[in-house]
């Protein structure tokens, strides 16, 4: 994926729907409390707002799959100047310029720990749907686990990192 | 009584601003109430923060959606002020705004996000609108936009992720916000609406911001402005919210207590100290610990007391009278004057040092001229106010041909003075039901001269005379019949009198002088002098008795202003000379 590509699909993802989701989360957090533990009943459009999730988790895992590539500076040679040397430079340069940013930025980790984040959002959504927490609140739980994907996501680069 | 206003908000976000299911979110989150007016089943919110205006700052055309700074201008400019007279308390204002195409229901399909938008609107409305607080809101990190949003106009940020803190709720993130930059009104819960601080101003507003950052800060408070403006009732809203708002507050006025025993209020002595000091006794200053300490009329203690304040206001320890142990202290002290304080350093009448020592924090009262749209507001309270003390007719209205006449008139004594005009109206028609303007007389709008009190003639004889000064306290003195029971009471006054009248002569003499063509001085002319003050022509001998007269009006002070005016000490001499027979011994020598 580009890197014009995938900043706005993190744009989309982050800025304008994740910070509203929040928001949402936050403001309903005594309905959802009351729901998940029985005491009371779904109102439709906070249902509706909720299981929003479903429909954004998959967009969620592609930007974490492809942040790696979209932010290597390997895409520069796709761009003139650089596009114009001949095909077999472009390839070990590419390798090169790729090890060096994986080792300089250690985007592989921070992937890495973003797919865990975004199991744990996953996990705690389902165990809020369906009632189960071994400790604490579940929308607590789903709150601070969806938070720390937000925050983690913010902490990604913006740009192309140069080496 | 009017109930102070809950604060209103501008919300400028492309998202809130058009989609209300988010919308509502915000608001529940928030403690937001939605008076945009355009959701037609708002959610009621418990316990609001403030009413909030969203605009998305945006137009919105069939099939896309464009942004539009003039429209968040407009938003911007319908609050400030509103056709009911109230202001934005503040705008928030987010960074990044969407636009692009919409579908057929309105959605957003290929989209551009613009992630510095919100910092033209932010632009854009700082120069408009130069007193509007604008908070910036985004889930943009904090240290990469900062520097814009500062440099921009911004007052503060807060960070949508989390919201900035993982431990207070938005709701109070958004009361410190607005305590901290909003422009609203006093709206403490009191006990005495007497004590509220009535008025909606930009000025008024700005210095109740003031006090509340000073409120939270450790230093001295200083206060500054002309009589009447209310300081001491600002000194008591410092107080209310201020972490000591549960200590005592305890109110020093030099005025109020003689000279000597001043030291002694303030300080206290331990037993023993002097003569009489029978036993231990705190001063104000410890009365005050854990509390407020509010020293009024600051720039009128005497020097030597200055000296004696130094370390009280630095280190905030005090030494009683006669003792050596320092008594740490846990206070906040609040100072207020009307004096200009550099200018009587400079002057030598105020120590540079404790000036340094209290000015970290000064906070400037404005005068009521430079508030008149409070003034409907706070005559309202003051009627009430005065009506009930009276035992007056109430409620009553102010007609609003009075209110324009109250509205029209500078005010030199700010407040206190439209008290003592209102109070007037009340007390010579309690059982009005209106205020008409033939009941606002303004005579003078100071302080009528109470005969017993000597603070009032200690007042008087500070300040230089005025002829509208002076009439008007003579029109609210007390003359009576047994002219001797005056003698002594107010001896400033006839002073004063003395040498205004001196003065007023000494410009008719500089005017009647007999000179020759170009020449800048002349010979006396005593005839000349006395018709020019009389407006009529007198011969020698008549005008030579009237300048006698005049002069002799205070004896106490006819040395004084002889000595200070050549012209006329020659002019008495002669006068003396002309008419040399002694003044009857039944005139009075004081007043004319």
């Amino acid at each position: 994926m580009r890197d014009f590509d995938w900043n706005h699909l993190r744009s989309v993802l982050h800025h304008d729907w994740l910070q509203k989701y929040i928001t949402f989360l936050h403001a309903r957090r005594d309905t959802l409390d009351e729901v998940s533990q029985g005491k009371a009943e779904w109102r439709e459009d906070i249902k509706e707002q909720f299981l929003e999730w479903r429909g954004k988790a998959g967009l969620f895992k592609t930007l974490i799959d492809s942040c790696e590539e979209a932010l290597s500076p390997r895409q520069l040679l796709n761009e003139l100047p650089l596009s114009s040397m001949p095909q077999e430079n472009k390839e070990w340069l590419g390798e090169v310029i790729h090890g060096l940013y994986l080792e300089r930025t250690q985007i592989k980790t921070a992937a890495a720990s973003l797919k865990t984040l975004l199991e744990a959002v996953d996990a705690a959504y389902e165990n809020l749907l369906g009632g189960r927490c071994d400790k604490g609140s579940p929308v607590g739980l789903f709150i601070d686990k969806i938070t720390e994907l937000s925050k983690a996501i913010s902490k990604l680069p913006h740009n192309i990192q140069a080496v | 009584m009017r109930t102070p206003a809950i604060p209103k908000i501008l919300v400028i976000d492309d998202q809130f601003g058009s989609s209300l299911k988010d919308r509502r979110n915000l608001c529940a989150l928030f403690g937001l109430n939605d008076i945009t007016g355009d959701d037609t089943s708002p959610e009621p919110i418990k316990d609001p923060v403030a009413e909030a205006v969203f605009c998305s700052g945006q137009i919105r055309a069939i099939g896309h959606v464009e942004n539009n700074v003039k429209i968040a201008h407009d938003a911007a400019a319908k609050g400030w002020p509103s056709s009911d007279g109230w202001r934005w308390a503040l705008i928030l204002l987010d960074l990044r705004f969407v636009s692009g195409a919409l579908n057929e229901n309105g959605e957003p399909t290929e989209q551009d996000g613009d992630d510095t938008f919100g910092l033209s609107i932010l632009d854009d409305i700082h120069n408009g609108f130069p007193d509007i607080p604008i908070i910036v809101i985004s889930s943009r990190d904090r240290n990469a936009v900062i520097v814009d949003c500062r440099t921009k106009g911004a007052a503060d940020f807060i960070q949508r992720v989390g919201y900035g803190t993982d431990t207070k709720p938005p709701r109070e993130i958004l009361v410190e916000k607005i305590t901290e930059h909003g422009l609203i009104e006093d709206n403490r819960t009191l006990k005495n609406e007497k004590s509220r601080i009535v008025g909606r101003s930009i000025a008024m507003m700005k210095a109740l911001r003031d006090a509340r950052r000073a409120a939270t800060g450790a230093g001295n408070i200083l206060l500054l402005g002309e009589t009447g403006v209310g300081k001491e009732l600002l000194a008591r809203y410092v107080h209310d919210l201020s972490s000591k708002k549960m200590g005592h507050y305890e109110v020093f006025n030099p005025h109020d207590i003689a000279e000597t025993l001043q030291e002694d209020r303030l300080f206290g002595h331990i037993q023993g100290a002097y003569s009489g000091a029978s036993s231990a006794e705190p001063g104000i200053f410890e009365l005050a610990n854990n509390g407020t300490l509010f020293i009024d009329e600051f720039g009128d203690i005497k020097q030597n007391l200055q000296n004696q304040l130094l370390r009280p206001l630095e280190a905030r320890c005090v030494k009683r009278q006669g003792g050596s142990r320092e008594i740490p202290l846990n206070i906040q002290v609040v100072l207020a004057t009307n004096k200009n304080l550099d200018e009587d350093t400079q002057a030598g009448r105020f120590k540079k040092d404790l000036l340094n020592r209290v000015k970290s924090y000064p906070i400037t009262l404005p005068p009521l001229r430079e508030r008149k749209e409070d003034i409907p507001v706070i005559a309202s309270q003051l009627l009430e106010n005065l009506c009930r003390e009276n035992s007056a007719r109430w409620p009553r209205k102010i007609l609003t041909d009075t209110l324009k006449v109250l509205m029209d008139y500078e005010w030199p004594d700010n407040i206190r003075g439209l008290r003592n005009v209102l109070e007037r109206a009340v007390k010579n028609n309690k059982d009005a039901e209106i205020v008409v303007p033939s009941d606002i007389n303004f005579g003078s709008s100071k302080e009528p001269v109470d005969v017993a009190s000597p603070k009032a003639a200690l007042e008087i004889v500070k300040e230089e005379y005025s002829l509208d000064r002076l009439i008007g306290i003579m029109s609210e003195f007390q003359f009576q019949k047994d002219y001797s029971k005056l003698h002594g009471k107010l001896p400033d006054i006839q002073k004063a009198i003395a040498k205004f009248l001196a003065n007023y002569l000494l410009s008719a003499v500089d005017v009647s002088k007999k000179r020759r063509a170009g020449a800048t001085d002349g010979e006396l002319n005593i005839a000349g002098a006395a018709s020019c003050m009389m407006g009529i022509q007198l011969k020698t001998p008549k005008a030579a008795d009237l300048i006698k007269k005049l002069l002799q009006t205070d004896k106490n002070v006819l040395n004084e202003i002889l000595d200070k005016n050549p012209s006329l000490k020659e002019m008495y001499h002669e006068v003396l000379r002309l008419r040399p027979s002694k003044p009857n011994k039944k005139q009075s020598s004081r007043l004319l």
